[in-house]
């Protein structure tokens, strides 16, 4: 597949890494409701796992720069190996994807628009989803870079409003959860959001610079981590345990709290827009990746034609997937975790041991 | 309504595409795309949407018998949650 591929820089893979990892992490906070007060624990032990995979990918990516993620797992697995690969990758982006999707219309339909169907919303996003994906990854990373800022800014004044409300550390006292507990909030943590860093592996050919390709990712990584680590800590300290672990939107119902004096009150629309965004940025980040991937498997010329199709597969997929939220949950606590082990870490675990291998033949 | 006509674009579309890949570049390209919008169309048809997997079923199947063995080699109950 040879076509014209627009480079991004590095600060704007790192915009697009905090914004993808982002995405919706904080909606549910389920890993919160596991491990309550020693969340950050296995939100830490998470990001750190994701920060190893990340150096493996960017190993991976050094050795062969002038190679896509999609060519280099055919030059070390072979064709038939990297196509069984790749189409594993294919089912885990038709996964999250479908979760997204799924996550932000359940959002939209019981704390917005009760009365919308959620596939009227699913199918706005997938054509606005479809729109970005067609302009390419340089349009999408600057759209990223433009917006970011202000949803940073947004994020920071939301905190501090948050911060007002809480009182005592909600985060003491300090390892009340059993090892296993912490273990298993870990691996809730790395499969949503930090394990979707494999993602990025897909792009990493697309940086400009890529010495700086695992900065960039850190960057990105990291303050997802804080960003998540801190919605975490606010929503215990003003909303307490107990309501925590009974709202379905705990960050969002601890936002509702927030009012400045008796004028200004609802600033919850911004957490909105910032999930809404952030999270219709992941998607096309998904959606991008798949075209990609898809093109690449099934030997395409040009991805373009492609790109409507797919946004259509995941609005069909979405259709038949996760209907109820408690669909959604049972699949985040228990399919999830366990289903993505295999792409977001076995798979880059073995390239880089193939790589290695390589290395050491020539 | 919705879903109908998703189903009918898809279908429209990949005969288009079908036709135009036939001409410009290969018969499997022209095939793949006729495939991937016949799949689509038919999780948009009641009939066959029942009766296709999808990416949550088919690894609620692989996985459900994984996810119980881990969960309780961790001792983790979550129907406490």
């Amino acid at each position: 597949m040879k076509e014209f591929q627009d480079k991004i820089n590095h600060g704007q893979f790192a915009c697009l890494s905090f914004s993808f990892l982002s995405g919706f992490s904080t909606l549910y906070l389920l890993e919160a409701k596991v491990v309550k007060h020693d969340v950050w624990m296995s939100n830490l032990l998470a990001t750190f796992v994701a920060m190893g995979v990340l150096r493996l990918l960017c190993y991976v990516q050094w050795q062969y720069p002038n190679s896509s993620m999609m060519e280099i797992c055919e030059k070390l697995f072979g064709k038939w190996v990297a196509k069984l690969v790749l189409v594993i990758y294919l089912f885990y982006f038709l996964e999250l994807g479908g979760l997204a999707y799924r996550a932000l219309a359940s959002f939209f339909t019981t704390a917005i628009l009760p009365n919308t169907p959620s596939n009227v919303l699913i199918f706005c996003m997938v054509l606005a989803i479809s729109y970005a994906i067609y302009l390419e990854l340089g349009a999408i990373a600057r759209a990223i870079q433009f917006i970011l800022p202000l949803f940073v800014l947004a994020i920071c004044v939301i905190s501090i409003s948050i911060l007002q409300e809480v009182e005592t550390n909600p985060f003491l006292p300090q390892f009340q959860s059993g090892l296993s507990e912490i273990v298993y909030g870990g691996i809730l943590s790395f499969a949503f959001p930090f394990g979707k860093s494999v993602v990025l592996g897909f792009l990493l050919s697309r940086v400009r610079n890529t010495k700086k390709i695992f900065i960039s990712s850190i960057v990105g990584l990291s303050l997802s981590s804080i960003y998540l680590i801190a919605s975490s800590y606010l929503t215990f300290g003003s909303l307490g345990m107990t309501l925590t672990k009974s709202a379905t939107f705990p960050f969002f119902s601890a936002i509702q709290l927030v009012k400045f004096g008796e004028y200004m009150e609802r600033i919850e629309i911004v957490i909105i827009a910032i999930w809404t965004v952030t999270t219709l940025f992941e998607l096309v980040v998904i959606q991008y990746v798949f075209v990609k991937v898809m093109g690449h498997v099934f030997r395409f010329k040009e991805s373009k034609p492609l790109v409507l199709p797919v946004g259509l597969l995941f609005f069909a997929m979405t259709q038949n997937s996760y209907t109820r939220m408690s669909d959604v949950i049972f699949y985040n606590y228990e399919i999830l975790p366990f289903s993505s082990l295999v792409p977001t870490a076995f798979i880059p675990v073995c390239l880089a041991i193939m790589t290695m291998i390589r290395k050491r033949q020539l | 309504m919705l879903v109908y006509a998703v189903g009918f674009i898809s279908i429209c579309y990949g005969i288009k595409e079908f036709l135009r890949l036939r001409r410009k570049s290969t018969k499997f390209n022209a095939l793949v795309m006729l495939l991937l919008c016949g799949v689509t169309a038919g999780y948009c048809l009641p009939v066959f949407s029942d009766a296709m997997p999808t990416v949550e079923s088919l690894y609620k199947y692989v996985f459900n018998p994984v996810s119980h063995y881990f969960l309780n080699l961790l001792h983790i109950h979550l129907e406490n949650l």
